[in-house]
């Protein structure tokens, strides 16, 4: 899932300060599971800021919504309507959720509240970590489930490097070697001949963004010429 | 805990307004000393900066029991 942080409160207030009708709009999914940006959260951020405002003498309207997921149109599409009484919307989504709901129509300045951080793993209650950096070629199957894009600081695709101590990370001790991790995983599963051909180089061009994909199945739809 | 102290600072509120104590049943003067020292504390910080009172003085507990008899 996305994994993401909340943003410092001093920066989100800065940021609606100068609005009095503010709807902050939560995300029902990975940030909700993360515990940033689900309803809770859009509840504590609410009460946050009245507590805040109201020390200044000040009492904006604060509305709280949460959607089931803001990167899906048919779940944001409502909050066109909702935002008719509001100058402003802080949005508690990761940055695709936040931009997809600046796109809606008559929709009113959007302001995060998040800073979004990687795809990640839920390793224990509120303890994430990266595991995917969506780099549209995956090696899991060659490199026993290890990803040497991601677990890998330099991203090597034929490791290990000469810099790893007694298989730790030279970039990060306290990190095992991901290509020594691969190495050992593959042994003990006796496969380590295929990790003897050299792999081709990455397909950086296809990480060139905005990204898109078209399923196969909708090619007829969007007009796709192969 | 701590995060709930760390929100209470971030919306101007303050930290120090949230303690928790850990106290057995069996220490009594223990919970005595926690109460006290939150009341002084509380005394310290003054009344909530929210509280629509806030400028003018305190009505203290006795006096608002005080006033509900007298409705």
């Amino acid at each position: 899932m996305i994994i993401a942080e909340r943003k410092p409160f001093a920066e989100i207030k800065a940021a609606v300060a100068p609005f009095e009708k503010i709807l902050i709009a939560g995300c029902g999914t990975c940030v909700a599971v993360c515990l940033v940006g689900g309803e809770k959260e859009v509840g504590l951020l609410a009460s946050q800021l009245k507590l805040a405002f109201g020390q200044e003498g000040r009492q904006p309207k604060i509305g709280e919504i949460t959607v089931e997921r803001q990167c899906d149109r048919e779940f944001i599409q409502p909050l066109s309507d909702t935002v008719a009484d509001y100058d402003a919307v802080i949005s508690t989504a990761c940055g695709a959720g936040v931009q997809f709901l600046a796109e809606l129509p008559e929709m009113k300045p959007v302001f995060p509240a998040l800073n979004t951080t990687f795809i990640g793993v839920n390793e224990e209650a509120g303890y994430y970590t990266e595991r995917c950096r969506a780099c549209h070629q995956c090696y899991l199957g060659v490199t026993g489930g290890i990803c040497p894009q991601t677990m890998c600081p330099k991203a090597l695709l034929n490791g290990p490097c000469g810099g790893n101590i007694q298989g730790k990370c030279e970039v990060n001790p306290e990190n095992a070697c991901a290509w020594c991790e691969i190495y050992a995983k593959l042994e003990r599963e006796g496969r380590l001949g295929q990790i003897e051909p050299i792999l081709p180089l990455h397909p950086y061009g296809r990480s060139v963004t905005p990204g898109k994909v078209i399923h196969p199945a909708y090619k007829r739809r969007y007009v796709v010429h192969e | 805990m701590e995060y709930t102290r760390q929100l209470l600072e971030e919306c101007g509120l303050g930290a120090e307004r949230l303690a928790m104590y850990e106290i057995p049943a069996s220490e009594a003067p223990k919970w005595v000393a926690a109460v006290n020292e939150m009341t002084e504390k509380a005394k310290a910080l003054g009344p909530n900066p929210l509280n629509p009172r806030w400028g003018r003085e305190a009505v203290v507990p006795e006096e608002q029991l005080e006033l509900a008899v007298q409705r």
